[in-house]
């Protein structure tokens, strides 16, 4: 469904973010991008979100090139990033509206999806209030709910579970896990091993914008002869990291 | 396509118009300023429309008087009288009547007695200080035995002519009597004159004040749409990105035409209705109902709204943040503001091309638009029609640009470009100089003085605007061929109204608010909360320091004057203030108080103790002082010897400040100072001529301007340079010997 072939990525002439990444992702799977900071996934998940453009390679979506059919992957994916924000001043309620109307859904249907979104995330109670008064949880909710309005088949989401309290945590991976039975592909990227651990079938290993090892947890462990997925991803990372 | 185009319209009318905390306070300020200025001059087009000071005289018997005594003393420019569709037995009488023995006097003719535009720019042609202007038919009417309608005009930036009216009214008693022997008809009786000769008012709007109008109403619309749009259309996109919600909007299906379209569509119907509701009132104005025009001038609203728009709209795409596409707006702004300077300027010598281009035709097709029941310039319509469409092909142009830019990830959200960290972490650094400190400085008082001047000017303008020197300024607009001309128009006005109470004592009102604004400031607005004192009113002794510093102005200034005379370049010649005016040196001294005491809170009290906290005692003094000095500058006869005179008098008073710890003194000595300058001893304050002194001073012919300061005053000149650096001394020695004694 989601397929990376060879992506590179420069903002400068001099660096090189991303250095030839390259997977794919199957319907009904959540692939995991796990790497510190600075390591490329946010500008990765930007690339296949049609937000900043590769400097080679291409990526498709569903069959569609990225690069190409910009408007139709809108159509297509679900993008949630800390750096998206919501505007401060609108309630959610304004906000699902007004993307419900971007995303050209009929009002009858985008009523309905609407009471039934803020049903599952909790946000009626706060659906008047405006975001700015909102905690970090109650945005965060709002936030999947408002990247997911157009049910996409691929949803890309950058730390979905960052900043939030564990029980919203566990509200947030359930709802990703319903979702991926549902036959969704979803690429997750994380710094939480946890949350990749019990989420992701399958976990890509990025460090200084390089792909260094892919497979399921089990697989990683083995690959690297550590006992637990932590000690595997810190194996990776001293071997792999350049000073 | 269309759904999106709608919703982002909604959402730019929306967004658009709200007050964020990215919105810089200048420009709340600003637009406070600007509210009040607009408020101004639709006060100023309907006072002029509706009710003008035009005297008018029916002929009377019993006449006496045909000398009038003020006209000996008027300069030459002014003595001249002016007879417009005299009557063909006019010249005869005049000639009979040895009228050239008092007078000088011009012919000349005219369609509508009622234009005072006209008769202005005769009267000002002829050097005539009056005029009397009969029916064009005069003879006909005459010869019908009817009554004559005539009507009186005076120029009323000379005090002196203010009794010409009389004059005026006695020439034609002279001259009703004439005829009346003449022919011996009985039937040319003409009717006693009223009791209120003065004021008459007339509801028929009148050609010569849609004059005004054309000039007025299209800038007025500029300005709304001007404003509106860049306050609206930089906190759409730019400001979306700053808060870092355009990627969400640029994530979805929505064409990025869409965007662009909505947007601009939403900002400038945001424009355009208030707008609109200008161009319906000044339709209902004119009184002519001329519906095709109101169409025409709404279409080219709406054209002139969507360029600009788009404009904004690419330039808040470019852009990351509200004040950085704010102060990349700024050209723009000044630009079309430019052009509807010159168009104003271009009113007489208006040609029909001009029509035919936007800006340009925007801002004369408003105006003929909504003047065309007039016949004024009958053809707009095509100048119109291709006007709107070639600014509307350009804002296709502009808003095409845009969509292919919303494609380019360096405008697609902030992180392209400085990411909002960095935003942040360079304004932090920006902070750690101290430059938005200085820079606060600079634009506080200038804010706070312009808001209350304004203030004060307008109930002294809609008193004055009754007055054929208003009608005379709104002409001579055209005429401005450089700033010494703005500047000359300024001071005549502003000479008039400092010989009025109500502008003293609204300039009292306005300074007393200033200074309740620096309280608030300083009580409320700012984080850290300080008592009032700490604006300078300290110290025990605050009425011994006062009265000192009453004293010590009072012998700065006439030490000033005592060298002007020794020089022999000034010269006092007796009491100037009688019973009549007296009432204006009165009205003047509450304002010299509140208004030096004002200055002195700005830059010293307040000011001072701030700067120093940042950039220490040199810095802050020599800064304030800085600011002291090109805060005057925007006063009429500035020269670089008057900067530099009013920066060394900051500094003496700054270290009297320092010396005294508080500005009881230098208040005191600030009020007396402008008292014995302005009141007292009638020389110019910092280029305002005061209009009522109670000594008669003048300059002697031979006085160099650099020694008297010229139309600055003496503040301009080498005398007070003399006074004060002497001033500055003796205060350092008594500082130095103040630290010392520590």
């Amino acid at each position: 469904m989601i397929t990376v072939n060879n992506i590179t990525k420069s903002f400068t002439k001099d660096t090189q973010t991303l250095k030839g990444v390259s997977f794919a992702v199957k319907e009904g799977e959540i692939y995991g991008l796990l790497g510190p900071n600075g390591a490329g996934k946010t500008t990765l998940m930007r690339i296949i979100s049609t937000l900043i453009k590769p400097t080679s390679g291409d990526v498709t979506i569903c069959g569609l090139d990225v690069a190409k059919n910009v408007l139709e992957i809108h159509r297509k994916i679900g993008f949630l990033t800390t750096e998206v924000k919501l505007d401060p001043l609108s309630t959610p309620d304004q906000l699902y509206d007004f993307f419900a109307e971007l995303y050209d859904i009929d009002k009858s249907d985008a009523d309905v999806a609407k009471e039934k979104a803020f049903e599952e995330f909790g946000i009626a109670p706060f659906r008047k209030k405006r975001i700015v008064d909102l905690s970090t949880g109650m945005k965060q909710k709002v936030s999947i709910a408002i990247s997911l309005i157009h049910n996409p088949p691929v949803i890309v989401f950058d730390e979905p579970t960052n900043g939030l309290d564990i029980l919203t945590q566990k509200q947030v991976t359930d709802y990703l896990l319903g979702l991926k039975d549902k036959g969704h592909a979803i690429i997750l990227s994380t710094h939480i091993f946890s949350v990749a651990e019990q989420l992701c079938d399958r976990i890509g290993i990025l460090i200084d914008g390089e792909l260094k090892a892919e497979g399921t947890v089990d697989e990683l462990i083995e690959y690297t002869g550590t006992k637990t997925f932590e000690e595997a991803f810190f194996e990776l990372y001293v071997k792999n990291h350049k000073e | 396509m269309f759904k999106s185009v709608r919703t982002f319209m909604r959402r730019a009318m929306h967004k658009g118009n709200t007050f964020k905390t990215t919105v810089a306070q200048g420009t709340f300020v600003a637009a406070t300023a600007f509210g009040l200025a607009i408020v101004c001059m639709v006060l100023g087009v309907l006072i002029t429309m509706f009710h003008y000071r035009i005297d008018q005289i029916y002929w009377e018997h019993n006449s006496e008087k045909f000398v009038y005594d003020g006209y000996k003393d008027l300069p030459e420019e002014y003595k001249g009288f002016l007879f417009v569709n005299a009557p063909s037995s006019f010249p005869e009488f005049l000639y009979k009547n040895n009228a050239n023995a008092f007078f000088s006097y011009k012919y000349e003719e005219m369609d509508a007695p009622y234009d005072f535009v006209t008769v202005g720019q005769l009267m000002r042609l002829h050097n005539c200080g009056s005029a009397i202007v009969f029916p064009k038919n005069s003879d006909e009417l005459l010869s019908n035995g009817e009554k004559l309608e005539v009507l009186t005009y005076i120029r009323t930036d000379r005090t002196e002519l203010y009794d010409a009216n009389e004059y005026q009214e006695n020439i034609l008693k002279l001259y009703d009597k004439y005829i009346t022997a003449e022919n011996g008809n009985p039937q040319i009786t003409i009717k006693p004159a009223e009791a209120d000769l003065t004021g008459v008012s007339t509801t028929n709007p009148l050609k010569s004040s849609l004059y005004g109008f054309i000039a007025v109403v299209p800038l007025i619309i500029f300005i709304i749409i001007l404003y509106t749009v860049m306050t609206g259309g930089t906190n759409v996109i730019a400001g979306e990105k700053e808060r870092g919600t355009f990627a969400a909007i640029i994530l979805t299906p929505s064409p990025r035409a869409a965007i662009v379209v909505g947007n601009v569509l939403g900002i400038s119907a945001l424009a355009v209705i208030p707008a609109s509701i200008v161009c319906f009132l000044a339709f209902l104005l004119t009184g002519k109902f001329n519906v095709i025009g109101l169409v025409i001038a709404i279409l080219l609203v709406i054209s002139f709204a969507i360029l600009v728009a788009a404009i904004t709209i690419l330039i808040s795409i470019i852009n990351q943040s509200v004040v950085s596409a704010q102060t990349a707006f700024l050209p723009v702004f000044l630009i079309i503001l430019g052009i509807a300077v010159n168009c104003v300027q271009k009113l007489g010598i208006f040609e029909e091309f001009y029509l035919y281009f936007p800006l340009y035709g925007h801002f004369f097709g408003i105006g003929n638009a909504l003047v065309a029941g007039y016949n004024y310039y009958t053809n707009y319509i095509p100048g119109a029609i291709v006007c709107i469409v070639l600014s509307l092909v350009l804002a296709c142009l502009v808003m095409f640009i845009s969509t292919k830019l919303l494609y380019n990830e360096k405008f697609m959200t902030n992180e392209g470009g400085l990411s909002a960290k960095e935003i942040r972490k360079s304004k932090k650094k920006h902070k750690s100089l101290g430059l938005d400190k200085l820079v606060n400085h600079a634009i506080f008082p200038v804010a706070v003085l312009s808001f209350v001047q304004l203030l004060a000017l307008v109930p002294t303008a809609i008193t004055y605007m009754r007055n054929d020197i208003y009608s005379d300024f709104i002409t001579n607009l055209k005429d401005v061929s450089g700033i010494m001309d703005i500047m000359s128009v300024m001071s005549e006005i502003l000479a008039m109204f400092l010989s009025s109470p109500v502008f003293l004592i609204s300039m009292a009102i306005g300074y007393v608010i200033l200074i309740a604004i620096y309280c608030l400031k300083v009580r409320v607005i700012e984080r850290d909360r300080k008592p009032l004192q700490s604006i300078g009113f300290t110290g025990n002794h605050a009425l011994r320091d006062y009265l000192i510093g009453l004293v010590v102005g009072f012998s700065l200034l006439s030490a000033v004057c005592l060298i002007l005379v020794l020089a022999g370049n000034l010269s006092f010649h007796g009491i100037a203030v009688n019973t009549s005016t007296i009432g204006v040196v009165l009205a003047g001294i509450p304002m010299w108080f509140v208004q030096g005491a004002s200055e002195e809170i700005m830059f010293r009290g307040y000011m001072i103790p701030r700067l120093e906290k940042k950039f220490g005692k040199i810095i802050a003094i020599l800064y304030s002082s800085f600011l002291f000095a090109v805060l005057h500058g925007a006063n009429i006869g500035f020269t670089w010897l008057a900067g530099i005179n009013l920066f060394i008098i900051a500094v003496f008073f700054a270290l009297i400040y320092y010396y005294t710890g508080n500005i009881w003194l230098t208040c005191a000595a600030h009020t007396a100072w402008n008292f014995c300058q302005g009141s007292l001893y009638g020389l110019e304050v910092s280029g305002s001529t005061s209009g009522v002194s109670i000594l008669n001073s003048s300059y002697s012919a031979s006085a160099s301007p650099y020694f008297t300061g010229g139309a600055f005053g003496p503040e301009g000149g080498l005398a007070v340079t003399i006074v004060t650096v002497i001033g500055i001394v003796i205060m350092s020695v008594l500082l130095y010997k103040k630290s010392s004694k520590k």
